[in-house]
């Protein structure tokens, strides 16, 4: 999977979970572009996209996840 | 069905749901969402559906669902709950409106006369703390089991139905593990009246290994993990469908691939994978243990397979297999389809098609009957048939508080229902068949050995209920110990089975000879035998021997017991004013109430 297609998969993770239907993200997209992205919601997106690639997110990136980009590093 | 195939189901339906809303039709996409909501409950997924039905309902309860306030109180983050309980309350057919008490201010919440929590007034309190929030290192039992019952004393008034949780258990501290089970077994013990137990240490056992996500208790104090959260969710439902009278009764099993592998018609007798010896064989014969397990507590099971009649008995009759013929309630093994077959099932049996669980290996069999028969439970089955008992297990279809003396004969008086409703077709008249039953019966007055099955009537039975009062063996244990209180029980027995305590009454009084019927219920099971025209002959003769001369009734209508809207006035009742909820109060003059006919020769001196 290209880091396009993972990010195309990731935005429609984080659509479902922010409840925003036509949000865009890159990237930079972090929790200061974003209030409604909470702790909680932080592990709901770690859950989908765990279940999503089948992998696991250690915990460090789940108590301190601000941006996109810290989720896309891990994915394969 | 493993994980994939699971996510897969269920994005499936949810992709169609969107599709159907976006195209502007509402309940299609409900119902779309509703049947993705029949795969193995996921975290995920119960993320994505309560965010659709938010998102698509934002005024609240929709049509059909009824909404209830439900207050979510605990030690830990409750948030990660909500998602999953507003899923799966879908699923079952209710909109929870949702209170949040703040991080881990329960006790406050309680114990505050004016908290938010009492100002909400929930109707259903759930309560949440895991071992973490017992103290690590030196626990002390009595001090611990002394705060909590002081806590549940309070939680009693005011908060609805109270779910009350058992600790679950930590894995890698033998000696807290050890107190908790200690302090389990006596708050379950003291536990007062009105509060349901919720035993966590159950759902935790389930669960297994992955009841804990250290990560996520760690990042965000979640606890258990999301795995347990879906667990602990499924138990607190089932308790509250048993609670509302929604548990279900009736498992109907196909027989090709789920009750033995392989396909009868078409690997022949011989070749059916069954039991030890047969590669896979040992995952049907488990389901079929289950199966019995079940019928040991009272579910009815019932078979539908589109089969040749004589291939199937062939098998039950060459091999060796748990399950017999006799053990199965309803037969319907024909190449009808299958909703029409559970149809007349739900017709033969005299029960309603919300009381059944379907289950069947086709996928196609199962979309065929969730379209047709939405009350039906369908169950998505995992491709491995040893998973099967698993995937079942886990919904807590049949879930009771209390399994019950009564819950292990009912199947038999079942299994005589039919027999006799066949026989109701030959008999010539209904007073001839009704004569021919040879009906004898028992009364009492209610004791401990009673009030368990006094509960489940008053919480199960939903047709033949005049005031559906839900009470709990506490609420009717307080009951009884007031004066001017008469209850009564009722036992049938006719020459095809003992149909058990099937009935009962409760009536109060209201002082100078005036009486009112609080509670009047008798089980599905025996409607149509007369039964009733004796508990009414009893309950006036009861009334009058106590000095009463007036007898007052109401009938609070639900969605199913339209059944006795006009049973009051039959009787003599005659309608006159309104209780101050607007329904039609009825009142009967002892003094010139007449006796009722009926077929039931009262057994003398039945020990109750």
């Amino acid at each position: 999977m290209t880091r396009e297609e993972k990010l195309d998969r990731l935005q429609e993770i984080f659509r479902d979970v922010l409840d925003q239907p036509g949000l865009r993200i890159t990237e930079n997209f972090s929790t200061t572009d974003c209030p409604e992205w909470d702790s909680v919601a932080t592990v709901q997106i770690v859950l989908a996209a765990e279940s999503a690639w089948r992998v696991r997110v250690p915990v460090e990136t789940v108590a301190h996840m601000h941006s996109v980009r810290q989720l896309l590093d891990l994915l394969p | 069905m493993n994980e994939l195939a699971s996510q897969r189901f269920f994005a499936t339906a949810l992709a169609r749901a969107r599709a159907r809303h976006a195209a502007g039709d509402g309940p299609a996409a409900w119902r779309e969402l509703r049947a993705g909501l029949d795969s193995p409950a996921e975290y995920s997924s119960a993320v994505a559906a309560a965010k659709f039905l938010e998102h698509t309902a934002p005024d609240g309860a929709p049509g059909g669902w009824t909404a209830r306030r439900v207050a979510l109180i605990g030690a830990d983050t409750l948030t990660f709950f909500r998602p999953i309980i507003r899923a799966l309350a879908f699923r079952d057919g209710w909109w929870p409106v949702f209170y949040e008490a703040p991080f881990g201010a329960w006790r406050q919440e309680i114990l505050d006369p004016n908290s938010a929590l009492r100002r909400f007034r929930p109707e259903v309190t759930l309560l949440l703390r895991g071992w973490h929030s017992a103290g690590a290192g030196g626990v002390e039992t009595s001090r611990l089991v002394d705060e909590e019952l002081g806590l549940a004393q309070r939680a009693k008034e005011g908060l609805g139905l109270v779910l009350w949780p058992g600790y679950d258990l930590p894995e890698d501290d033998a000696v807290l593990r050890a107190t908790l089970v200690e302090v389990n077994a006596r708050l379950r013990a003291a536990l007062p009246p009105g509060l349901i137990w919720a035993d966590l240490a159950e759902a935790q056992s389930a669960v297994g290994e992955n009841w804990m996500d250290q990560r996520l208790w760690e990042a965000v104090r979640l606890h258990p993990s999301p795995l347990g959260c879906v667990a602990v969710v499924e138990l607190w439902l089932s308790l509250l469908r048993f609670r509302w009278g929604q548990t279900r009764k009736v498992l109907v099993t196909d027989l090709d691939n789920v009750l033995w592998g392989g396909i009868v018609g078409e690997d022949g007798v011989a070749g059916l994978r069954l039991g030890p010896g047969s590669p896979g064989g040992e995952a049907h014969a488990a389901y079929q243990r289950y199966l019995l397990e079940l019928k040991e507590r009272g579910v009815m099971l019932a078979v539908c397979s589109k089969n040749n009649e004589a291939d199937v008995r062939e098998v039950f009759a060459q091999r060796a297999i748990p399950l017999k013929r006799e053990d199965f309630t309803g037969w319907m093994v024909n190449w009808n389809d299958k909703a029409e077959n559970l149809r007349a099932l739900a017709a033969h049996l005299q029960l309603g098609l919300d009381s059944f669980v379907f289950v069947d290996d086709q996928p196609a069999e199962r979309a065929r009957v969730r379209a047709a028969l939405p009350e039906v439970a369908v169950p998505e089955l995992p491709e491995d048939a040893a998973q099967y008992v698993a995937a079942l297990r886990a919904r807590r279809f049949f879930d009771t508080t209390v399994v019950s003396a009564e819950d292990c004969g009912r199947a038999a008086s079942y299994r005589a229902v039919a027999q006799s409703n066949e026989w109701r077709a030959t008999s010539a008249t209904l007073d001839d068949f009704l004569r021919s039953l040879e009906m004898t019966g028992e009364q009492g007055a209610f004791s401990e050995a009673t009030l368990d099955r006094a509960e489940q009537l008053l919480s199960r039975s939903n047709q033949w209920n005049l005031t559906t009062r839900r009470h709990s063996r506490a609420e009717i244990t307080a009951l009884l110990a007031r004066p001017g209180v008469l209850a009564r029980w009722f036992r049938l027995r006719d020459r095809f089975g003992d149909h058990g305590l099937v009935g009962l009454w409760i009536m109060v009084s209201r002082g100078e000879g005036e009486w009112e019927i609080d509670s009047w219920v008798m089980s599905c099971r025996v409607i149509g035998r007369g039964l009733e025209d004796w508990m009414f002959n009893e309950m006036v003769s009861a009334a009058r021997g106590a000095g009463g001369r007036r007898l007052h009734g109401v009938y609070l209508p639900t969605a199913k017991n339209g059944l006795v809207a006009g049973l009051l006035p039959g009787y003599g009742f005659v309608a006159g004013g309104k209780t101050d909820r607007g329904e039609p109060s009825y009142t009967l003059d002892l003094t010139r109430a007449s006796e009722r006919p009926h077929w039931i020769r009262p057994r003398v001196g039945g020990a109750d």
